[in-house]
């Protein structure tokens, strides 16, 4: 092959690599842009605007304008919304440590010489998983009503009359779903890390004769600890986002209000209330919220970690 | 919370990629159970330091315990759903009614509203199987195309891509559901699957992986072979990146099976809506309707099935593969 | 509005059927000291309490020339409210449910709540308490002193949106499935509800004693009654914003859990209401101002 048609061939060849990752860029980033960045920037632009209407329900008119920050000084003055967002703080603070200490405790005994059949129980624990959050809200939610629930039947055998779906313990219950449906997936994630910690770290500890616990102390937990660091921070953000369980347990706990979490708020806001204007300061902020806290945690965990 | 498909990735995804970008970094490989392991190769890994038999009892005691607590709500709803509404308030709800009415129960559900339900899981398999397939597709291509390619704008459309994970699902639906209304999208099958095929933690997983497995010698060769970028991309990358191709299908694939406030906002047609929203639906009517108690329990049993039947088969299936991407 | 009740439930205390409400207060108290509820008031929804003021003669919003004009706190009003403070003190009534809620079933069945004061589309559901054939009867809704024989609670519109592209044999439509005999009778056996707008037509169904509720025509005795205009306030008006006002009055009643009184919920709803039409770029004024 003469030189010159090497070279040819190198640039035609080259153009197409040129644009070759474009090429293959382009359907994940024509619809990430049409589904996350668009509605972003509109929600944006929503957020600064405002819709009144005249007369007696809009006969005379609807003008919509610039509000500046209206809506958002309307947002954050909105008691229930900011409660909504203080609740959800307080879930994540207990529901989230509760859970990761529970499938880290049930990930060593699986993975402890003492366990028998660990297949079988990785099954059940894991099986809530699938279960989509709403499907479990409902079941749930029919072991949670009295008269209906055969566990409070069973409590007030031995004289307690538990109340899941009132004001201080609704939180709770709705708490207790999540637990129940994320504990073995989160499980699952440890005993992968477990079962990747090297053999002769194992083989040392039983030379020096560690028991189980100094094996999970000194072995086990340090070792596991970023993947436990990491999934925390998206189940605090993943808490921001909790709609469907408040939703849904709404038809039986009149505690819950129809802004009980910042999501629900925001759906309230929009459709029940065609407010959406406000609905869409109100994803803004819990936009910010959830992306200041993904910021701030990633930088602990990144720095503790270097 | 339902992981959502679109949007920000709850905390299960992003755990998987801490798990798998730690295990990248282990050669080793785990046997498959520790007593096998020791049968099979004799001088197996021995994590006995400890064992004795008291422990053995006290810990699976611990885990059967345990195991009740993750089981009882699936036994209660195979239980309810033997019953009749009025056997459902008025018979103790963890053992059976004299009634044995489950035969009636499924028949209903599944025939009641011309066979809505079946048409509901019909709905909920394509958004989530074509949904997840297309959404492994596309993330597999700007993965690799992130990974291997040196290009101008390249840390800026990480980057943007970056700042769209950090940004819950639910935030977009809202303007997004608007700005469908306005194309005229909103309330068709494309509302739900347009957002589903984005995955931005599939395209990351895909990413690292690329950049862990495919080798740029590798292109180059085929390259001088005459072969384009995308046959390149198509007949070797692909395959080299099954595993993790595996992993973003499995886990699109249930997390649009599980989303509910995506479809929420969009449809309103009921013959649209996927199961959750379908039984949803039904728990909502039961307070002027009492026969939907048995419909939602019936609902929930067949609907919950499958669910458990793939969450039983996945659990053994998905530690293997995972793992195996550590394996270079 | 009538009020739906079991017999044997009131025979336990040997009360009568209250005609009042202060009678309705009395036999709560006894049947309370047994144990039983008289009905239940739901925190999570005002419509009920909304009904029982229209009934006591109040109006909340009337249409102006300059707009909307608000009165929550008038004596009518202030009168239901602080009657059902006192009932809910007093444990005739329950705030942890509300009717036809799963909770409410088991509690009928059992015999642990004696009536429910609900719309005529009540029956249907009473109809789904385990075991109720012929264990409940029907009564007028008890009456305040001053006011109306009855209220209104619930119902359904039918409704021609704009962009129909048949708007006058829509409206033939809506016109003939709510006022003629053959209408109204599809609408009782396909849909189950359905108390028709027109003056003559009740349904075919409707005008038969019914076994289920021990053989009482209670279509014809309560509810007939209940739909003259007399029995009704004319006066009430709906408004804009109304789920937005009700979800207020509602996180205000739910302070009744912790201390607060259904009487300043009320008070403080009406001024957050107010604050959320004018957000909304309508003009409204409370009365007397």
């Amino acid at each position: 092959m003469s030189a010159a048609t090497q070279t040819r061939r190198r640039s035609a060849s080259s153009g197409a690599t040129k644009r070759a990752p474009w090429v293959l860029l382009f359907p994940f980033l024509a619809l990430f842009l049409l589904t996350f960045v668009v509605p972003i920037l509109m929600a944006l632009v929503s957020s600064f605007t405002k819709v009144t209407r005249g007369g007696l329900f809009g006969e005379a008119g609807v003008v919509t304008e610039f509000a500046g920050l209206d809506n958002y000084a309307q947002v954050v003055g909105d008691p229930n919304f900011v409660a909504s967002i203080g609740r959800m703080f307080l879930f994540g603070v207990v529901q989230v440590p509760v859970m990761l200490i529970l499938c880290t405790v049930l990930a060593l005994l699986l993975e402890s010489a003492s366990a028998k059949w660990p297949g079988v129980f990785r099954a059940a624990y894991f099986l809530p998983y699938g279960v989509p959050g709403v499907i479990a809200t409902i079941l749930w939610s029919f072991l949670y009503v009295p008269g209906l629930s055969p566990i409070i039947d069973v409590a007030e055998v031995v004289g307690v009359s538990p109340d899941f779906l009132g004001a201080n313990t609704v939180l709770w219950s709705i708490a207790n779903i999540v637990t129940w449906s994320y504990t073995g997936y989160n499980m699952l994630i440890v005993i992968a890390q477990l079962k990747s910690i090297p053999v002769e770290l194992y083989e040392a500890a039983k030379v020096d004769g560690a028991s189980p616990l100094r094996v999970a102390t000194s072995i086990q937990l340090p070792l596991i600890r970023p993947a436990l660091l990491l999934t925390a921070v998206f189940s605090i953000i993943g808490t921001l986002q909790l709609f469907a369980e408040a939703q849904v347990l709404q038809r039986v706990a009149p505690a819950i209000d129809s802004q009980y979490t910042p999501n629900l708020s925001a759906y309230t806001t929009a459709f029940a209330y065609n407010d959406y204007t406000v609905a869409a300061a109100q994803s803004v902020l819990i936009a910010l919220v959830a992306f200041t806290l993904s910021i701030v945690f990633l930088t602990i965990t990144n720095r503790k970690s270097a | 919370m339902s992981p959502h498909a679109t949007g920000a990735p709850t905390r299960t995804e992003h755990a998987t990629e801490t798990e798998s970008i730690v295990t990248a970094g282990q050669g080793r490989r785990r046997g498959e159970g520790r007593v096998a392991a020791r049968r099979a190769r004799g001088a197996g890994p021995d994590r006995s330091a400890g064992r004795s038999r008291a422990s053995t009892i006290i810990v699976t005691a611990v885990l059967v315990v345990v195991a009740l607590y993750f089981l009882v709500p699936v036994y209660w709803v195979v239980v309810a759903a033997t019953k009749t509404t009025g056997d459902l308030f008025g018979t103790f709800g963890f053992w059976f009614a004299p009634t044995f009415a489950l035969g009636d129960n499924l028949g209903q559900v599944l025939t009641y509203g011309d066979g809505i339900f079946v048409r509901w899981l019909g709905n909920s398999m394509l958004y989530a199987g074509v949904g997840a397939l297309l959404a492994t597709y596309f993330a597999a291509a700007g993965g690799y195309a992130l990974a291997k390619y040196e290009f101008r704008g390249r840390n800026a459309v990480f980057g943007t891509i970056l700042g769209g994970v950090l940004v819950p699902g639910t935030a977009t639906a809202l303007p997004l559901f608007l700005l469908f209304s306005q194309m005229g999208l909103a309330n068709t099958y494309w509302s739900v699957l347009l957002p589903s095929l984005v995955s931005p933690f599939g395209l990351f997983l895909c990413r690292v992986y690329a950049q862990a497995t495919v080798d740029t010698s590798l292109m180059e060769a085929a390259r001088l072979d005459g072969a384009s970028e995308l046959r390149i991309f198509h007949t070797l990358v692909l395959r080299i990146l099954t595993p993790a191709l595996v992993t973003v299908f499995l886990f699109q694939l249930v997390g649009i099976w599980n989303n509910y406030f995506l479809p929420l906002v969009m449809l309103s047609d009921v013959d649209k809506f996927p199961v959750t929203l379908g039984l949803n639906n039904w728990l909502s009517q039961t307070d002027r309707l009492p026969e939907f108690y048995q419909l939602t329990t019936g609902g929930v049993l067949l609907s919950i099935i499958p669910l458990v039947i793939a969450m039983v088969v996945l659990q053994r299936f998905w530690r293997g593969g995972l793992t195996e991407g550590s394996v270079k | 509005m009538g009020m739906f009740y079991q017999p044997a439930v009131l025979d336990q205390v040997g009360a009568a059927v209250p005609a009042t409400w202060d009678e309705w207060a009395a036999v709560g108290a006894e049947l309370a000291g047994a144990g039983v509820l008289m009905d239940s008031f739901p925190l999570a929804d005002a419509s009920p309490f909304a009904a029982y003021a229209t009934q006591a003669g109040a109006s909340w919003f009337t249409a102006e020339e300059d707009g909307w004009v608000i009165d929550m706190t008038d004596e009518a009003t202030m009168k239901v409210a602080a009657f059902f403070d006192a009932a809910i003190d007093d444990g005739i009534v329950t705030t942890a449910y509300g009717a036809y809620t799963p909770a409410w079933f088991s509690a009928a069945a059992d015999g642990k709540i004696a009536s429910v004061a609900t719309g005529s589309w009540g029956d249907a559901l009473i109809e789904g308490v385990s075991g109720a054939s012929g264990k409940w009867k029907v009564a007028p809704l008890p009456t305040w002193d001053t006011g109306y024989a009855s209220s209104f609670l619930g119902g359904s519109t039918a409704a021609i949106l704009a962009n129909s592209q048949h708007p006058a044999e829509a409206l033939d439509f809506a016109v003939w499935m709510t006022t003629t005999e053959a209408g109204v009778n599809a609408l009782i056996e396909f849909c189950g509800i359905g108390w028709s707008p027109a003056r003559d037509v009740v349904g075919t169904l409707r005008e038969k004693p019914s076994t289920f509720f021990s053989g009482q025509n209670y279509n014809q005795e309560v509810f007939v009654p209940a739909t003259k205009e007399s029995s009704q306030n004319q006066d009430w008006s709906w408004w804009p914003v109304t789920q937005q006002s009700f979800n207020i009055l509602s996180d205000g009643f739910r302070g009744k859990a912790s201390g607060g009184t259904l009487v300043d919920a009320v008070a403080q709803a009406e001024k957050d209401i107010i604050a959320v039409m004018r957000n909304k770029g309508l003009s409204i004024r409370k009365a007397g101002a």
